[in-house]
């Protein structure tokens, strides 16, 4: 009899874990590191957080760079964004369908290195993908692209 | 001396002010040699990217300056950007309306 309960405890709260699991990855998530090297940070309402591979990221996420740091990010619409040591990329904001491709995609190089594969969003709707620094803005029409921002 | 050095740290500040920062805009060629648009509007006049390599500076004025960046300078600039670009999604080959009606499974239905 208590064999059975402990197995009954226990199924209980497998299937806890189990249903807890995914809320690591949420509905908001936009994208995700693929590349984390050195010193690497997210910022996240005020609270600043490692970024290793397999982080997610989410709209207004602002990703930091140490000066041996660099990171790859993947998002949904399959725009393929780096950047270098000493970089600040504020992503402000990300909107995609992925039924009818349709979307907005602004992000802010505010300083250091930066290269972009655009993906399905800038394709399907052109000038709907925005990069800006903070002496210029740039609009992508489905392409690669570099931008270094500072001194 | 006190009075220089608050001269000294005042110009600086205001000569980081006056200054905006410079960037550097440099449009590649796709993986098929393909190239796309970027439209590099700065606060005082804009360019427009279309041919590989193709660069675009903002001056201190406000302007843009559009040039041509050599693989070296994308090098030495972005090196470290490009080698940690995340490996490209993996796309299907799109199969055509005539293949795929000669599939072996949709021959059987004619």
């Amino acid at each position: 009899m208590q064999s059975t309960r402990s197995i009954v405890i226990r199924r209980f709260l497998l299937a806890c874990a189990c249903g807890l699991a995914p809320i690591a990855s949420s509905a908001n998530d936009i994208a995700q590191f693929k590349v984390a090297k050195g010193s690497v940070y997210l910022e996240r309402s005020g609270q600043r957080l490692p970024a290793r591979v397999g982080t997610h990221l989410q709209a207004t996420d602002i990703v930091v760079t140490g000066a041996d740091g660099s990171a790859g990010i993947a998002f949904v619409d399959n725009s393929l964004l780096s950047i270098g040591p000493n970089s600040v990329l504020a992503i402000e904001r990300y909107a995609f369908n992925s039924t009818t491709h349709e979307g907005a995609f602004e992000s802010s190089l505010r300083k250091g290195t930066l290269s972009v594969v655009s993906g399905k969003i800038a394709k399907q709707s052109p000038d709907a993908m925005k990069v800006k620094t903070p002496s210029s803005i740039l609009g992508v029409r489905g392409t690669e692209f570099l931008v270094h921002s500072g001194d | 001396m006190h009075r220089h050095y608050a001269a000294l740290i005042a110009a600086l500040v205001l000569g980081g002010c006056a200054t905006p920062s410079q960037d550097l805009v440099v449009l590649l060629p796709d993986k098929e040699g393909k190239v796309g648009t970027v439209v590099v509007q700065g606060q005082k006049g804009k360019t427009v990217l279309n041919t590989a390599y193709a660069s675009a500076r903002t001056t201190s004025e406000g302007g843009v300056q559009r040039g041509t960046a050599s693989q070296s300078e994308v090098k030495d600039v972005f090196g470290s950007a490009l080698a940690a670009q995340p490996p490209r999604p993996i796309s299907l080959p799109s199969i055509s309306r005539a293949a795929a009606t000669n599939l072996p499974s949709n021959r059987n239905r004619k």
